[in-house]
């Protein structure tokens, strides 16, 4: 049975606010039945050094990913995984995690593929948490394994592969990087550049929307308004549009699409997880560099 | 990496420390790896060329369970031998002389112990090591080593070679189970496992295998009957 | 194995013989023995170089004494634990070897170390970008 979701003002104007939770609420609601909060962060060691009590562990590169192919884990080893978490098919799963919630959002999102229905993120992260004075413990979280059933993943709702960005050139498409990525200044960004590709800049008419913008210095997400301002008024975003998001590996992404579906109340999002590492190394897929959009190639 | 246990049971093994627990405190381990051909040693003179997949977290495993790492002097020069981490090491030599080791200089006390007879003990140069002088008239015996380290509060022993010590105290029987990594390779420096061993039959009670061809058997020695 | 300075080899085989999830216990412990940079270093942050390949900002500092040996200082900040003891095992582990053996240190180290499976391919090449700037500026003090 779901947890009630937290119903502060500043998330009521979201379209989806019960996807979001703040520090209080979740303060109060640690350790209730039919809640596991999960730490999913960029460093895999935060985790050890300190985290919220009774938290487990979901690391997006090691648990989620497939060891082998570029792509993730299928439906029984996400069951296996999460029940061994204590996550139950009807749990209320909260993720948080460092660097503002990027590998918190992409666990979300993966969780999401495989349609589980309550998963929440706490605004802010763990940044948040601390801020506010949040504690954390280094005790191992020790969960009651439970059984999760085998579903298997629906990538066509909001995974796009790269012959559907194809095919979608024309729609709606954002980029999320930093400006110089995005106009071919650099193949990376300025901290990972382990993560290059062979040629530089951006899918034709992307629209670039830098990730950070969506949120505040703490973390948390802008207002709706000022959301919309970002979207829809800078970037064109309409109601109805069928919108792809990317980056370079598809965390940044993920990150905007909770903004744009959960937030913004977009319902056809899809997030590009190949993104620039694919794009940007593929043969013969059409690229521009420079700063504006670019138009879509003739076909 | 993955192990899976194919014997007694198939499964697969996600915690190793638990499949290398000794039946009983006192217990005393070879642990070897040994070509499929039956060579304990590479095209470079050591074990180094066959370790590989999960062998080394089975060692890990193996010593986690034990008091003290056994080894000759031959592989502590050769084996540019490593200070295990989590137990002792006792090294055994009938001449006192470990020139060529690779012990690091500044040796906390109890990390290692040095067994010889005991005419020799003066001359162990292994500076830091506790030297442990055995009366004896010539080579120590497989009775006397175990009973030193018995002696020294280390009851469950991991000998990790080389050849002629294992072979030894196979034939002191002195051994209570043989941990064989069978590297998938043939064909090196012929270099038999346990030379001059007695003939001695085991009972298979383990067998890992991971996913690199490497597998892991833990044989026990069957002992005839005494009435 | 016989060829790695026995400094490193002891790290590794440190490494291997844990399981997994001990290893990433290992390697937080070396994040928590990160030495503080010498006062030469941490009054003069402009002296150090940043180490781009790791995920989060690492600075490093190489000296060459006049035996040749080679001292590595780094820096890395709490909220990167990874990153921390990803410098603490490169400094201790080539701490006082000559320069001819670090330059010999194989560049894939860090993929030997069994550390790929719990830390992931992509986050061990913060490593191989860490050793890689050491034995760059080796190299340019040499050539000064």
């Amino acid at each position: 049975m779901a947890i009630a979701p937290d119903s502060s003002s500043r998330f009521a104007d979201y379209a989806h606010p019960e996807r979001l939770v703040g520090t209080e609420w979740l303060r109060a609601h640690l350790g209730d039945p039919g809640l596991v909060v999960v730490e999913s962060d960029e460093d895999v060691l935060l985790y050890e050094t300190g985290h919220i009590p009774g938290a487990v562990k979901i690391d997006w590169h090691t648990d989620l990913n497939d060891p082998v192919e570029r792509d993730y884990i299928d439906g029984a080893a996400f069951a296996k995984l999460v029940g061994g978490k204590g996550i139950g098919r009807d749990t209320t799963v909260v993720i948080y995690g460092d660097k503002n919630n990027w590998w918190a959002a992409y666990a979300l999102w993966v969780f999401s593929l495989f349609g589980h229905a309550d998963v929440r993120l706490l605004d802010g992260g763990r940044a948040k948490w601390e801020a506010d004075g949040g504690e954390y413990t280094t005790d191992p979280a020790t969960p009651n394994a439970v059984d999760y059933p085998v579903v298997e993943r629906d990538d066509s709702k909001i995974r796009a592969y790269k012959d559907d960005v194809l095919a979608h050139l024309g729609s709606p498409l954002i980029d999320v990087r930093s400006p110089e990525e995005f106009s071919g200044e650099r193949t990376t960004a300025p901290a990972y550049p382990e993560e290059g590709a062979l040629r530089a800049g951006h899918i034709p008419s992307a629209q670039n929307v830098p990730w950070g913008k969506a949120v505040a210095d703490d973390g948390t997400f802008r207002p709706l308004g000022e959301l919309n301002a970002l979207y829809r008024d800078q970037a064109g975003l309409k109601h109805g549009d069928d919108v792809v998001a990317y980056c370079r590996i598809g965390e940044r992404s993920s990150h905007t699409w909770f903004v744009l579906t959960h937030l913004l109340g977009f319902q056809n999002v899809r997030n590009y997880d190949g993104s620039w590492t694919e794009w940007g190394s593929a043969v013969r897929v059409p690229i521009v560099k420079g700063s504006e959009p670019g138009a879509v190639p003739s076909k | 990496m993955t192990l899976t246990r194919v014997y007694p049971a198939g499964g697969p093994v996600h915690d190793v420390d638990a499949f290398y627990t000794v039946p009983r405190p006192e217990w005393l381990r070879i642990s070897m790896i040994a070509s499929i051909d039956g060579s304990a040693i590479g095209a470079d003179g050591t074990s180094s060329t066959l370790t590989r997949g999960a062998d080394r977290t089975v060692l890990g495993a193996i010593r986690r369970s034990s008091d003290v790492v056994l080894i000759g002097a031959s592989s502590l020069r050769r084996e540019g031998y490593l200070l295990p981490r989590s137990v002792p090491l006792a090294v055994v030599t009938a001449s006192g002389d470990l020139t060529g080791h690779s012990i690091p200089a500044g040796l906390e006390a109890g990390r290692v112990f040095v067994l010889c007879p005991a005419s020799v003990a003066e001359s162990v140069n292994l500076p830091g090591a506790s030297v442990i002088g055995i009366d004896s008239s010539g080579p120590l015996s497989g009775r006397s080593i175990v009973d030193a380290l018995h002696h020294l509060g280390f009851r469950s022993v991991a000998c990790e070679g080389g050849p002629t010590l294992a072979t030894h105290l196979l034939a002191d029987a002195m051994v209570d189970e043989l941990c064989m990594s069978t590297s998938p390779v043939i064909g090196g420096p012929s270099a038999p496992a346990l030379p001059g061993a007695p003939q001695l039959s085991f009972a298979l009670s383990q067998l890992l295998v991971d996913d690199v061809g490497v597998s892991y058997a833990r044989w026990i020695p069957v002992r005839p009957a005494t009435d | 194995m016989t060829d790695l300075p026995e400094s490193l080899a002891q790290i590794r085989e440190d490494f291997l013989e844990l399981e997994q999830r001990d290893r990433l216990l290992l390697l937080l412990e070396f994040a928590n023995e990160l030495p503080e940079l010498p006062e030469r270093y941490s009054a003069h942050p402009d002296l150090l170089e940043r180490v781009i390949e790791c995920q989060s900002p690492v600075f490093i500092f190489v000296e060459v004494w006049d035996d040749s040996t080679v001292h590595v200082f780094a820096t890395a900040p709490k909220e990167a634990p990874t990153t921390r003891g990803f410098a603490s095992i490169i400094a201790q582990g080539l701490e006082g070897l000559t320069v001819g053996q670090v330059l010999g240190v194989p560049d894939d180290f860090p993929n030997t170390i069994g550390l790929t499976e719990a830390v992931s391919p992509l986050r061990i090449r913060g490593m191989t970008g860490l050793l890689a700037r050491v034995k760059r500026q080796v190299r340019e003090k040499l050539a000064a």
